[in-house]
């Protein structure tokens, strides 16, 4: 069964999955040869609300981000700004996002520097990473916004749209594709944007490393696996566990990549197929994901991942419409993450 | 020991036996599969979740009773379900008096002897035939702050334009204004129907007395379109309280909750929180507000419907 790493501590811990731990013992997996990050969110332990520690549930297939920056080529060239490197910092964002930004006298936007300041999945936890504070505390027990990291990344985020005026505000559906239809230059999304975006004729965009906070220097990246388990219902669970393998570390994982979802959990695939620094077809500047994902911080979800990810998304976009001022955002985010933490607790502790 | 047929017994008997019985257990045989598939995929869900609105279930777990808990927590901790109350209220308020009204005046139009009414007809039905998250998606197009049409049109007249979709204040008029246009050409149809079966002599025995045509109006077409506008404000307003396409489509209930409606919020608790039991409960809760308010529609028809002059 494939699913999302939203579901896997649900899965686990109403015994719809099984601990893969047997079967990668038995047949001497060895696992140094995927992702670390993609190993840890695959596993949890009774008495847990997040992954992280104990038996592995979810064998890693994809090791992938949300966070993946992405340049519009044609457009730095027209103005004539040099391509976006690792010197970039978040400060940088806001003197090229200037160049790029072109609001009309009567309120309406021609093109933004970037796109909404938000990943590709609606989060901002890589802002709270690069700051250097977290979302969660170590053990999930309570919601960390309120913190200087996490509040400095917040406010950061509402600046860019409100203050500098350099992203571009939440729209009501992100259908519109700011990116590929050239409204903004840059942006923020999931990797997996990258297939689609190359079937897209003179269009020349890149990807660039993501960057980094003015003071910790820090520009990591959110992670995620997507994950395969075996069914405690299964019938045949080594022949389930031989599939598992041929996916994700035989040809399987070869096909998979190839085809379907380009960012392979198995670093020996994913460096041989993938993160190649000779690539002539956009992006070829992939091979710098694959460092950042060796060094990503993975996101332990809990039960209730999807719902304060609902949250999260409502009270960034409350303070980047000026709903609520950023203060209230937050106090609202902290109390309602809160209350699903406690309700996990309970649900999963008793 | 001997078998006692009793009057009752050999009556029926006796009715199986006949053609009319014969007929009746055909017919029985015909609309089985119709009654499975009510008992199976209506009556057995409604009752099952009315059993899950007492318990606290996430599907993967077996369900836990907690009687009231989920209709006390939805009613007096949960303030999200007052803004879907608010919200889906707005939404009732703005859709159906004005949808009825516009389906009204547009009927009377297009009931008119005027050339290719056909062709206007067909034009306001279209939308009704048309998919609701088609339009929807249209409509984003449209709206769309900085290239859409409306703004576009706003600004050539002279107006500034609005971010219809991204603001709290517009996103659920702009979601009312497409709804009323989704929905008017099946009122219209309905309306030109009742237009047409009132008796033309009404109307000539009114010319002969004097009457002008808003005289004729208010007194012989209003009156005795009651019975049908009856029928379309019932049937406006249960379908306005169920509204979630539009909202799924265009806003996914924002920004920051302004379009949340009560079926959107179910649907958010049930299939993507996994709180079947509370989103049962709130299933409840809508179907209480509706089956009163239908209720009270009927008891107040008897006031304003006349079904004669």
């Amino acid at each position: 069964m494939h699913h999302s790493p939203y579901y896997h501590v649900r899965f686990a811990h109403n015994n719809v999955t099984i601990p893969l731990d047997p079967f990668f013992d038995r047949d001497g997996i060895d696992l140094n040869d995927f992702y670390e990050g993609s190993i840890l969110q695959g596993r949890w332990q009774s008495g847990q609300i997040r992954t992280g520690t104990g038996d592995l549930h979810a064998f890693p297939t994809v090791w992938h981000s949300g966070t993946m920056w992405f340049w519009n080529k044609n457009w730095f060239a027209e103005k004539g700004i040099s391509a976006p490197d690792e010197s970039w910092t978040w400060d940088t964002i806001v003197e090229v996002g200037k160049e790029f930004t072109v609001i009309n006298d009567d309120g309406s936007a021609e093109s933004y520097g970037m796109d909404k300041p938000v990943d590709g999945n609606s989060r901002m936890n890589f802002w709270i990473f690069q700051a250097g504070g977290a979302f969660y505390d170590e053990d999930y027990n309570a919601c960390l916004i309120k913190d200087e990291a996490p509040m400095e990344a917040f406010q950061w985020m509402t600046d860019l749209v409100n203050e500098h005026k350099v992203a571009m505000p939440p729209e009501a559906n992100l259908q519109f594709n700011p990116f590929e239809t050239g409204r903004v230059a840059f942006a923020v999304m999931g990797d997996w944007m990258i297939p689609s975006f190359s079937e897209i004729e003179e269009f020349e965009w890149d990807v660039f490393t993501p960057p980094a906070h003015p003071v910790t220097g820090e520009n990591t990246i959110d992670a995620y696996q997507n994950g395969i388990s075996i069914t405690s219902s299964a019938p045949y669970q080594d022949e389930a566990w031989e599939y598992i393998k041929w996916l994700t570390m035989g040809d399987g994982a070869v096909m998979y990549a190839e085809t379907i979802f380009p960012f392979p959990a198995h670093i020996p695939t994913a460096e041989n197929l993938i993160y190649v620094q000779d690539r002539t077809d956009p992006p070829t500047q992939l091979w710098i994901l694959n460092q950042l994902l060796k060094d990503a911080t993975p996101v332990f979800n809990g039960p209730a991942e999807g719902e304060i990810a609902s949250i999260a998304v409502e009270e960034q976009e409350a303070a980047m419409l000026q709903v609520k001022t950023v203060e209230e955002a937050t106090d609202a985010l902290e109390s309602r993450v809160n209350a699903v933490l406690e309700r996990s607790r309970e649900e999963l502790l008793g | 020991m001997s078998a006692v047929t009793t009057p009752a017994r050999g009556r029926f008997r006796d009715f199986l036996g006949s053609n009319r019985g014969r007929e009746a257990i055909e017919a029985y045989i015909l609309i089985l599969p119709t009654i499975i598939g009510l008992i199976v995929f209506t009556a057995s869900p409604v009752l099952a979740s009315l059993y899950y609105s007492f318990t606290r279930w996430n599907l993967l777990s077996t369900p836990k009773w907690q009687g009231f808990d989920n209709y006390i927590e939805l009613l007096t901790e949960d303030p999200l379900f007052w803004i879907t109350i608010k919200n889906t209220g707005f939404y009732v308020l703005g859709t159906v008096p004005t949808g009825t009204v516009l389906a009204l005046l547009l009927a009377i139009a297009l009931n008119q002897k005027i050339r290719f009414v056909a062709v206007f007809r067909t034009i306001y039905f279209l939308p009704v035939v048309s998919s609701v998250v088609a339009i929807s998606v249209l409509w984003l197009w449209l709206y769309q702050a900085d290239f859409g049409l409306v703004n576009e049109l706003l600004r050539t007249l002279g107006f500034p334009g609005v971010r219809w979709l991204s603001s709290v204040t517009w996103a659920m008029p702009a979601i009312i204004i497409m709804s009323i246009w989704h929905g008017l050409g099946y009122n219209i149809v309905i309306f030109i129907a009742g237009l047409q079966g009132i008796p033309p002599d009404y109307y000539e025995a009114a010319t002969v007395d004097g009457a002008n045509a808003w005289h004729k109006f208010v007194n012989i077409t209003i009156p005795l379109l009651s019975p049908v506008t009856f029928f379309v404000l019932t049937l406006s307003l249960i379908n306005s309280f169920q509204v979630f396409e539009q909202t799924y489509v265009m806003t996914r209930g924002g920004p920051v909750n302004a379009t949340k409606t009560i079926v959107y919020y179910l649907f958010q608790q049930g299939f993507e929180n996994f709180h079947m039991g509370y989103a049962s409960s709130l299933a409840y809760v809508l179907f209480v507000i509706i089956v009163s308010l239908t209720l009270f529609q009927f008891w107040f028809q008897k006031r304003w419907v006349h079904y004669e002059l």
